[in-house]
C-alpha cells in the first residue's frame, strides 16, 4: 500500500478548529440547558432504556407498559454508553444535565471530523475550517440533537469517522483497522450506517463506470462491512422483519400519519432547509469533480448523496433523517468548494484580494448558517417538555389505576416514563399488530361526540384514563372532548391546559 | 533386517496415527451432537418433566405402540375421526426398537442414533469423493451446528432416519466391494420406504453418480428394480387415493431459522452455502453431484416437500467450501481475513445458540399434556377441535381429533379445514352450531398460542365472542401455563324442538 505524505495542520489552524468546536458546544448547551426536559418522546424512551440498563444491566425488551405489553427491537449501543457514564457521574450531576452535556459534546465532535475529512481531501486548512463550521451549525442536525437523547448525536460523528477512515484506507493500513473498530461501534448505535454503506456501494459502481477501479483492499473492506452490518441488523430486528417483511423500512407507522414521517420531497424544500450556499457549493463540487475533473474521493460523496436523494424520493427514509444527512454532506462539500474556489482565485488577477474575498465568503456563511441554526435550535428548545405537561404527568403517576391510558402516539412514551402507566399507543410502532385499526380507534375516541362510542373503544383496549394535551389537540384537530359531559361516566381528574379524565362506567352488555 | 523391521514399524505407526487424525473430526462432531442432546434433554427434564419435544413425535409414538399391539396397521380410528393408515417405515422402525427399550425411549434415542450414522456416512462420502481433509472437518462441524440437522436429531421424525439410510446406502454404492454392493441395495430399499422424497432423492443420487461412473450401470439397473419394488406402496396409495395436491411456493420463513423455521437453516449458513455453490460451480465437473442434488432438493422444497434435513447436508458441504475458499484466497488485507473468519464463526455459533434457545422451549409443555390428559379422563366421545398441530396430542391421549397436521391423504381434508375456519371465525351462532353438530365436535381446545395470532388476533374475534354464550358452550377446564391458560370447552348439544 502506497503511503501518502499528508501535511500536518498548523497550530494556528488547530486553534480555530478548537474554537469552532467550543463555539458549537457552547451554542448547543445554551439552548439545551436553558430548558428542563428533553425534546421529543423518543428521548424518554431512550431514557427509560438507559435507566433499565443502569438498574439491571439489561434494556427493556419486553415491556408491560407500552401498548399494555409488547416487545422492543433496537440497537442499544448509545444506551449502554450513557448508562455507563451515568453510573460514574450521576452522583455529581443530574442525569438530565449529564446527558445533555455528553450528547452535545459527541454531536459537536462532528465538526472536528468534518475538518479532518476535508483537510484529508484538499490539504487546505481553511477549507477544513469552513466544513467544520458548516457541519457544526448544520440546522437540521442541531434541531434533531440539541435537546434530545438521540442516537444521531453519536451515530453521525461515527459515520463521518467511517467516511474519513474509508478515504484514508486507500493508502494507510491503520485506517482499515480503525474503520473496522468504528464500524462495530456504529453498527450497534444506529442503522444509519447501512445508508452510508449503500452509498459507498454506489460510489464503487460509479467509479467502475468511469474506469477508475477500486483497490481490492477497499472492496474487501466494503464487502466485509456490508455483511457485518447486515448480520447485526438482521439479528436485532429479525422479529420485526418476520412481522413486517420489507415493510419494516416504514416502521409499521399507521398509514394515517405516515405522511408526517415520509413525505414527498421537492428540491425547493430541500434547498430551503439545508440553506442555499451549501447547496449551490455542493452541486458545483459534485459536477466539477465527477463530470469534469473526476476526483475519485468526491465520488464517495456523490454516491452517498445520490442514495439519500433516491431514498427520500422513494420514501425509504424518513424525511428529517434524510435531510439531516444531506445537509451534513453538503456542509462537507461546502468546505471543498472553498478549497476549489480559493485555488482557482489564486491563479487569477485578483489573487491578491484572496483574503478579502475569503472574509466576505466566511461572513456570508456565518450569517446565513448561524441565523438558520439559531432558528432551528430555538425551535428544538421550545418543543421540549413543558412545565405544565410534566406536572400533569407527575399527577398521573399518583392516580391509582391498573388499566391503560389513551393518548396520541407522541404522548405515549412520556406517560410511560413519568407516570409508569400502561398506554394504548406510543410512537414505537414496530411489531404492533393492527396498528391502523388502533390509531383509527384512538382518533375516533378523541373526535367522537358519543359517549357510548368512547366507552366501547376504551373497553376494547382496557383503558380507563384519557390524556388530553396540546399534542392530542393538534394531532386530532380538536379543542376538547365532546363526550365528557356526563360526570357520572367521566371524571375530570386534572385540568391545567393538560386535561386528564377517568372513565367511571362501562358499556353494558346485552342480556 | 533390523533396519527394515524398524522401518515397517515406523510406517505402521504413521498410518495408525494418520487414521486416528482422520477420524478426529467425526469424534468432534459426535461430541458436539451429544453435548447438544444432553443439554436439550437436561433442560426438558428440568422444566417440562422430560416430555419429548415436537407434536409429530407423539403421532409416531402412538402408531409404533399400536403396531406393537396389533401388528400391521391399516386403519387409524383417531386421526381425522378415522382414516386409512398410510404406511410409514419410521413407525415400524420405532416399534421394533420399542420392543427393546420401550417406544417412548426409542423416540428419543433412535433420532440421535440415525444422526450419528448419517454423520459417519456423510464423512465416508466426502472422503471417497476426494474432498480435502480441512473441508471435511469444517463440513462435519457445520453440520452438527445446523439447526435443521440438530432438530432432526433431537425430535422424533422420519426424515433423519431416511437421511441415515440414504447416505449410508450411497456410501456403499460408491465402494467397489461385493458386500458393499449388496448392502447399498438393501439400504436404498429401506431408504425408499421413508417417503416419496427419500425415494426420489435415492434414485437421483444413484442415477447421477452412475452417469459419471458408467461402470456401475449394471449395479444401477439392479437398484432400479429395487426402487420399482419399493415404489409399489406409493403406487397403491396413489391408485387408491389419487395424487397428492402440490403446494407451490413455500416461503422463506419455512427454511430460514431466523425467520421462524425452527427446523430450518441459519441465514449465515445459507449465505455461506451460496458463496460455496458459486465457488463449486467454477469446477462443476468435479462437483456435479452436490450441485445437481442441491438443485433437486430446492425443486422438491418448492413443491412443498420436507427436505430440510437433506438441505442441511448440502449447506454444510457448500459452507465448508466457502470457508476454505475464504481462508485460502489471497487477501489484500490480512486483518480482514481474520475478521471475516471470526465473523463467520460468530454467525454460525449464533444460529446454533438461537436454535437451542428456541428448541428447549418447544411444545409440548406440561400444561398442554396436563390439559389433554384431563380431557381424556373426562372424554365422553365425539371429535375434539383445535388447530391441526394439537391434533396429535388429542390422538395420543386416545381421543378423536377433528384434524391434525398429517394432511397426506386425509379424508375430506378441504371440507374439514373449511369447517374449522367457519367455526373459528364466524360470529353467527346458528351457523357455528350447525357446523359443530354436522362434524360431531363435542370439545374445543383453545391454547394461548391460538389467541396470540395463530388463529385470532383480537379478543372476542369469531368463536371467542360466541363462547360467551354459556347455554351453548361450557368451559369445563382451565389449565394454567406460562404463556397463558389452555381452555377446554364442551359443546352443549342443542335439543331439536318439534317444528
Amino acid at each position: 500500500m502506497k503511503k501518502r505524505e499528508v501535511p500536518k495542520p498548523k497550530r494556528e489552524k488547530e486553534f480555530w478548529l478548537i474554537l469552532i468546536f467550543i463555539a458549537a458546544l457552547a451554542f448547543r448547551l445554551f439552548f439545551a440547558l436553558r430548558t428542563s426536559g428533553f425534546t421529543g418522546d423518543d428521548s424518554y424512551f431512550n431514557l427509560r432504556q438507559i435507566e433499565s440498563i443502569k438498574k439491571s444491566g439489561m434494556p427493556i425488551l419486553h415491556d408491560n407498559l407500552s401498548y399494555s405489553g409488547r416487545t422492543f427491537a433496537f440497537l442499544p449501543g448509545m444506551h449502554y454508553l450513557l448508562a455507563g457514564i451515568s453510573f460514574i457521574f450521576s452522583r455529581f450531576i443530574s442525569n438530565e444535565i449529564l446527558f445533555k452535556i455528553v450528547l452535545n459534546f459527541f454531536a459537536a465532535t462532528a465538526a472536528i471530523i468534518a475538518y479532518m475529512i476535508i483537510f484529508e481531501l484538499s490539504h487546505n486548512r481553511n477549507a477544513g475550517l469552513v466544513a467544520a463550521f458548516a457541519t457544526a451549525f448544520s440546522p437540521i442536525f442541531l434541531n434533531s440533537t440539541i435537546n434530545s437523547i438521540s442516537t444521531f448525536s453519536i451515530s453521525i460523528p461515527l459515520n463521518l469517522l467511517l467516511v474519513y477512515f474509508f478515504i484514508k484506507s486507500e493508502y494507510d493500513m491503520r485506517a482499515v483497522t480503525r474503520f473496522m473498530a468504528v464500524l462495530i461501534l456504529a453498527s450497534f448505535t444506529d442503522s444509519l450506517v447501512m445508508i452510508l454503506l449503500i452509498g459507498i456501494i454506489f460510489y464503487i459502481l460509479m467509479i467502475s463506470t468511469e474506469d477508475m477501479p477500486e483497490s481490492p483492499s477497499r472492496l474487501e473492506l466494503v464487502i466485509f462491512s456490508i455483511i457485518f452490518v447486515f448480520w447485526v441488523n438482521f439479528i436485532v430486528f429479525k422479529s420485526a422483519f418476520l412481522a413486517h417483511g420489507v415493510g419494516m423500512i416504514w416502521r409499521n407507522i399507521p398509514s394515517a400519519i405516515s405522511s408526517q414521517y415520509f413525505f414527498r420531497i421537492n428540491i425547493i424544500n430541500i434547498i430551503y432547509r439545508i440553506n442555499v450556499i451549501p447547496f449551490i457549493a455542493g452541486i458545483y463540487v459534485l459536477y466539477n469533480y465527477t463530470i469534469r475533473e473526476k476526483k475519485k474521493n468526491i465520488y464517495i460523496f456523490a454516491g452517498i448523496i445520490f442514495v439519500l436523494l433516491m431514498m427520500l424520493w422513494l420514501k425509504l427514509v424518513e424525511f428529517w433523517i434524510g435531510l439531516m444527512l444531506i445537509s451534513i454532506f453538503f456542509a462537507l462539500l461546502l468546505g471543498y468548494f472553498y478549497h476549489s474556489l480559493s485555488s482557482y482565485l489564486a491563479k487569477t488577477k485578483i489573487a491578491g484580494k484572496l483574503e478579502g474575498i475569503a472574509a466576505v465568503f466566511i461572513s456570508l456563511l456565518i450569517v446565513s448558517t448561524v441565523a438558520s441554526a439559531w432558528q432551528y435550535a430555538n425551535s428544538a428548545s421550545a418543543d421540549s417538555l413543558s412545565q405544565n405537561q410534566e406536572e400533569a404527568l407527575n399527577f398521573l403517576a399518583e392516580v391509582q389505576s391498573e388499566e391503560a391510558v389513551i393518548s396520541a402516539p407522541e404522548s405515549g412514551m412520556l406517560i410511560e416514563y413519568f407516570s409508569k402507566k400502561k398506554t394504548v399507543m406510543d410512537s414505537e410502532f414496530l411489531m404492533i399488530p393492527n396498528i391502523n385499526e388502533r390509531y383509527a380507534d384512538i382518533k375516533t375516541l378523541y373526535q367522537t361526540p358519543y359517549e357510548t362510542k368512547a366507552l366501547e373503544i376504551m373497553d376494547k383496549y382496557d383503558a380507563d384514563i384519557i390524556y388530553l394535551s396540546d399534542t392530542e389537540r393538534e394531532e386530532f384537530s380538536i379543542i376538547s372532548l365532546k363526550f365528557v359531559g356526563d360526570e357520572k361516566c367521566f371524571e375530570l381528574l386534572y385540568n391545567n391546559s393538560v386535561m386528564i379524565y377517568r372513565k367511571l362506567c362501562r358499556l353494558g352488555t346485552a342480556g | 533386517m533390523k533396519h527394515s523391521n524398524k522401518k515397517k514399524k515406523i510406517t505402521k505407526h504413521a498410518e495408525t496415527k494418520k487414521k486416528r487424525i482422520a477420524i478426529l473430526p467425526i469424534i468432534y462432531t459426535i461430541v458436539v451432537l451429544l453435548f447438544m442432546f444432553a443439554v436439550f434433554h437436561a433442560y426438558r427434564n428440568a422444566f417440562t418433566g422430560g416430555l419429548p419435544a415436537g407434536s409429530e413425535g407423539y403421532y409416531h409414538e402412538r402408531m409404533a405402540k399400536a403396531i406393537n399391539e396389533k401388528g400391521i396397521l391399516s386403519y387409524d380410528s383417531l386421526s381425522f375421526s378415522g382414516r386409512t393408515y398410510i404406511f410409514s417405515a419410521y413407525d415400524y422402525l420405532l416399534a421394533l426398537a420399542g420392543k427393546v427399550t420401550g417406544v417412548r425411549a426409542a423416540s428419543i434415542w433412535i433420532p440421535l442414533a440415525m444422526a450419528i450414522i448419517s454423520v459417519f456416512a456423510f464423512y465416508g462420502i466426502m472422503r471417497k469423493s476426494g474432498m480435502k481433509e480441512s473441508s471435511i472437518n469444517i463440513a462435519l462441524l457445520i453440520l452438527a451446528a445446523t439447526p435443521a440437522f440438530a432438530y432432526s436429531a433431537l425430535t422424533s421424525n422420519p426424515q433423519i432416519a431416511a437421511a441415515a439410510f440414504l447416505l449410508s446406502a450411497f456410501y456403499f454404492y460408491m465402494r467397489e466391494e461385493k458386500a458393499a454392493v449388496v448392502l447399498s441395495a438393501i439400504l436404498f430399499g429401506f431408504a425408499s420406504l421413508f417417503g416419496a422424497a427419500a425415494l426420489l432423492i435415492s434414485l437421483s443420487i444413484a442415477g447421477i453418480f452412475t452417469i459419471k461412473h458408467p461402470e456401475r450401470k449394471k449395479r444401477f439397473s439392479a437398484l432400479l428394480g429395487i426402487f420399482a419394488l419399493m415404489s409399489v406402496t406409493y403406487i397403491i396409495t396413489i391408485a387408491k387415493f389419487g395424487l397428492l395436491p402440490i403446494s407451490f411456493g413455500k416461503s422463506l420463513s419455512s427454511i430460514v431459522l431466523e425467520l421462524g423455521a425452527l427446523s430450518g437453516i441459519g441465514i449465515f449458513e445459507l449465505i455461506l452455502a451460496g458463496i460455496g455453490l458459486l465457488y463449486a460451480w467454477a469446477s462443476k465437473d468435479r462437483n456435479y453431484l452436490p450441485i445437481s442434488m442441491t438443485a433437486l432438493l430446492l425443486l422438491l422444497f418448492l413443491f412443498g416437500m420436507n427436505v430440510s434435513v437433506y438441505l442441511a447436508f448440502a449447506c454444510a458441504f457448500f459452507s465448508s467450501l466457502a470457508i476454505n475458499f475464504l481462508d485460502e484466497r489471497k487477501w489484500s488485507l490480512n486483518i480482514l481475513r481474520g475478521a471475516s473468519i471470526i465473523l463467520i464463526l460468530c454467525g454460525l455459533l449464533f444460529s446454533g445458540l438461537t436454535f437451542m434457545g428456541r428448541a428447549v422451549n418447544m411444545e409440548p409443555d406440561s400444561g398442554i399434556v396436563d390439559a389433554f390428559s384431563w380431557l381424556s379422563n373426562n372424554y365422553s366421545g365425539g371429535n375434539v377441535l383445535s388447530v391441526p398441530k394439537n391434533g396429535f396430542y388429542t390422538e395420543y391421549f386416545g381421543m378423536k381429533a377433528f384434524s391434525d397436521d398429517n394432511f397426506e391423504y386425509a379424508p375430506n381434508l378441504e371440507q374439514r379445514l373449511n369447517a374449522s375456519q367457519q367455526i373459528f371465525y364466524s360470529r353467527d351462532l346458528d351457523k357455528t352450531m350447525a357446523e359443530l353438530a354436522k362434524n360431531n365436535i363435542t370439545y374445543i381446545v383453545i391454547t394461548p398460542e391460538m389467541k396470540n395470532g395463530l388463529v385470532w388476533r383480537k379478543e372476542q374475534e369469531g368463536l371467542l365472542f360466541l363462547l360467551r354464550n354459556n347455554e351453548t358452550f361450557k368451559n369445563v377446564h382451565l389449565e394454567s401455563t406460562q404463556a397463558g391458560s389452555i381452555e377446554i370447552w364442551n359443546v352443549v348439544p342443542q335439543v331439536q324442538t318439534a317444528g
